[in-house]
């Protein structure tokens, strides 16, 4: 049909976000970056809100929004804070993994009786996303032992439960891949100091080593007949987010250098009026939109049931490159002001490189778009 | 409620325009481009289709024998996907299509009902012979700065004398009428501006040269010569009534019509694109296995995702703008983002096209330099893309969008 019309409730709960985001998060987004994390405080307001589970089903306690409601308020919190929107954030991620390839037992203990756990993506010798792990696991006594080594581990250290990839054969490729919950109180399993980051300073990252990592039989995610599917909905689902942060963040980069550009003089003039700063701006306003649009469309699909694995990739990689665009050339119109910290803007800049490698890189994206369009 | 899928309707619409784009366009479009000549039975055929009227016009214009008529909900959609699908097979030939062209839209939308009917008339009554209509605002020393007309209009009892030239001017030879920008004072700015329906026959309308081009070169561009020409005034756009002292009207005029064919032009960029991007696939297809080993032709894999991720990209970008006009929502800025970031991912996709396919890339035959020649302009006409940052910068300095 093509509508790009937000329905009342979805303008409700924008509506709502966008005051938590100004008041919260950007406000406090410095003592946030500062401090290395978020309070308790805040992870609460943020589900006392109903923010954490709108996109998920009724029955798990969600609202039923959809992925499509989802990036919008994402958008928005991160328009606030993209380190902070992705800390508050403590079970999203396995909320995700728990939907997409957990059992109903494994959904109702941890989906709707409260979700605090989060998804072990990366390797440090990643080769593949999620289907390629290093990480073994072995059948041991009708449970499972898992070695290996999880880095760049989202809120690492302040959650309860970790979902784990491994292969029990490493020569069966998807078929060989097990994901497995893992308790943060695993004996083997071992956390380390927060990573110092170029940015996102308030989301807390660390790598986990899991040596001889001992998890019962129950704890295998089991409920998808089959786990690459399973995890392509969970990676659709995580980019589609990371994908609406980026966008968030180009926005508060933009509307940042829109309001200096009034303000500063230059030559008798604001600056915005000279061209060379006015087009900068318009390129912005071009670009943000353009990753917005697509961001949507892929949202609409996943929600619609379909597999979207392109479309997802590519609305990240577009999300991903306007930020990166964006938060440089809004230091650039700020001048001298966007290299010190009394302003955002270097922040931002920072946040956009550790948001879009957290994704993963653009160029292994680029990849799975080029094999997409090579099998068609 | 948001849905970014076509529906059946738009979908027939899409396959039936990609077929005549496959089969009718695509085998004629080199010739034409060679040689700058329309072959008349494929003229004959868009009439026959009733593509006629040009997908820059045909579709907000009244339907036939109701020239009151203001088009369906859905028509800004339908217009962009359509521009894309034969853009896909040939520009050049899109502007060729008999009929209103850019000139039917002001007519539309400012024109009486009698002016209406004696523009639009042709088109319905005479199937066998094709006609055209023009949109003549481009001068010499004003394009994309539509304020800065130097072709004069007076009054002179019951008619209006026009003096000047307008240049790049689609279809401007062949047309039976042009819809005429000019000025009754330069002084005035834009309340002075009038639109006036000059038909071909009008003592002291001339064509001047016809122009030899980079791109788009099937279709007609030609330079207007106004030397004391004479219109009545039932030939003022609107009629005299129109135009208080005070009023803009003529200048909205050709800004109402910006807005409404701004995404039109963009998906038609984005149309060329795809055609480039997908010759350029199916021939990496053809001699590379992209796929082992990996990192050998990672660079080419790369180019090919970007060139569809920004096409992709693009056509969203169209489809919003014409939501939005659909539903009457000021898009001014949304038609402007569009265009502008539409043409330049044609300029970028056409060149990186042939840079993966290298001297094959630039052979004629191959049809990707022909659509490398033929997308610049997109970032030229109906508004430069500086043109339309200044619109956007505007827009947003005005008040932020979200």
């Amino acid at each position: 049909m093509i509508s790009f019309e937000l329905d009342e409730d979805v303008l409700a709960v924008q509506e709502t976000v966008r005051k938590f985001a100004e008041s919260e998060l950007r406000e406090g987004m410095r003592e946030a970056e500062t401090a290395g994390g978020v309070s308790d405080a805040i992870v609460t307001r943020y589900r006392e809100l109903g923010l954490s589970t709108l996109e998920l089903p009724e029955q798990h306690g969600g609202l039923d929004l959809g992925m499509i409601t989802k990036v919008i308020v994402e958008e928005e919190l991160a328009f606030g804070d993209a380190g902070m929107a992705a800390a508050i954030d403590r079970g999203g991620l396995a909320a995700y993994a728990l939907l997409e390839l957990g059992t109903d037992a494994q959904k109702k203990q941890h989906l709707t009786e409260g979700q605090n756990g989060t998804v072990a993506f990366w390797e440090p010798g990643q080769r593949q996303s999620l289907g390629d792990p290093e990480t073994t696991v072995t059948e041991d006594g009708g449970g499972f032992r898992i070695n290996g080594k999880k880095c760049l581990v989202s809120n690492a250290g302040l959650v309860d439960w970790y979902v784990v990839f491994g292969t029990v054969d490493s020569s069966r490729g998807w078929e060989g891949v097990r994901a497995l919950l893992v308790p943060k109180d695993a004996p083997g399993l071992t956390i380390g100091e927060p990573d110092e980051k170029v940015g996102l300073w308030a989301l807390r990252t660390a790598t986990l080593t899991l040596e001889d990592v001992h998890v019962p039989k129950e704890n295998l995610l089991s409920g998808s007949a089959s786990v690459r599917e399973g995890a392509e909905r969970l990676m659709n689902r995580v980019d589609l987010v990371n994908a609406a942060r980026s966008v968030g963040l180009a926005r508060a980069a933009y509307e940042y250098s829109v309001g200096y550009a009034q303000e500063r003089q230059a030559f008798g003039s604001p600056i915005a009026h000279h061209q060379a700063v006015a087009f900068m701006l318009a390129d912005m306003s071009i670009l943000v939109d353009s990753a917005r649009v697509m961001l949507w469309q892929a949202a609409f699909l996943v929600d619609k049931g379909e597999n979207a694995r392109k479309e997802v990739a590519q609305a990240l990689v577009q999300a991903n490159t306007v930020t990166s665009k964006i938060t440089i050339d809004a230091v650039q119109v700020l001048g001298g002001a966007g290299f010190i910290r009394d302003y955002p803007v270097e922040k931002w800049m920072r946040d956009a490189r550790a948001l879009s490698l957290l994704s993963g890189t653009d160029e292994a994206q680029n990849l799975l778009i080029a094999d997409a369009i090579m099998a068609a | 409620m948001i849905d970014l899928e076509l529906t059946d309707a738009q979908q027939n619409v899409r396959s039936m325009l990609n077929w005549f784009a496959k089969t009718e366009m695509r085998p004629i479009a080199l010739e034409a481009d060679r040689t700058g000549v329309v072959p008349l039975p494929f003229l004959k055929k868009t009439m026959d289709l009733g593509l006629a009227g040009g997908a820059m016009g045909d579709m907000q214009a009244p339907e036939e024998g109701k020239p009151e008529k203001k088009g369906p909900k859905g028509a800004n959609r339908i217009a962009v996907i359509g521009s894309e699908e034969l853009a896909w097979g040939d520009a050049a030939l899109i502007l060729t299509f008999p009929g209103p062209g850019l000139g039917g839209p002001p007519v539309t939308y400012t024109g009486t009902p009698e002016q209406k009917e004696r523009a639009f008339k042709v088109f319905r009554e005479d199937r066998e012979n094709p006609h055209w209509g023009a949109y003549a605002l481009t001068e010499p020393g004003a394009g994309s700065d539509v304020a800065n007309i130097s072709t004069t209009c007076r009054k002179d009892g019951d008619h209006y004398i026009l003096n000047g030239r307008k240049c790049y001017i689609t279809n401007g030879a062949r047309a039976d009428w042009n819809v005429v920008f000019a000025t009754l004072d330069k002084t005035q700015g834009r309340a002075a501006h009038r639109a006036f329906l000059v038909f071909k026959d009008a003592p002291g309308f001339s064509v001047g040269k016809i122009e030899d081009k980079l791109g788009l070169r099937a279709s007609e561009t030609a330079e207007l010569v106004l030397e004391d020409c004479r219109v009545h005034k039932n030939d003022l756009l609107g009629g005299e009534e129109r135009y208080t002292s005070a009023s803009k009207e003529g200048f909205r005029t050709a800004m109402k019509t910006f807005d409404n064919t701004r995404p039109l032009v963009a998906a038609m960029a984005v149309g060329i694109a795809r055609a480039a991007y997908e010759i350029c696939r199916d021939w990496v297809k053809e001699n590379y296995d992209l796929k082992r080993p990996i990192p050998r032709y990672h660079l080419i894999a790369e180019k090919l995702a970007n060139m569809e991720r920004e096409i992709h990209a693009a056509r969203l970008l169209c489809w919003k703008a014409a939501w939005m006009g659909d539903l009457d929502i000021p898009n001014s800025r949304e038609a402007s983002v569009s265009k502008s970031y539409s043409a330049e991912v044609g300029q970028r996709v056409t060149t990186q096209a042939i840079e993966i396919m290298g001297y094959e890339g630039t052979y004629h035959h191959r049809m990707v330099e022909k659509l490398f020649r033929d997308v610049k302009v997109f970032d030229i006409f109906e508004g430069t893309g500086q043109i339309q940052r200044i619109v956007i910068s505007r827009r947003i300095l005005q008040g932020l969008t979200r």
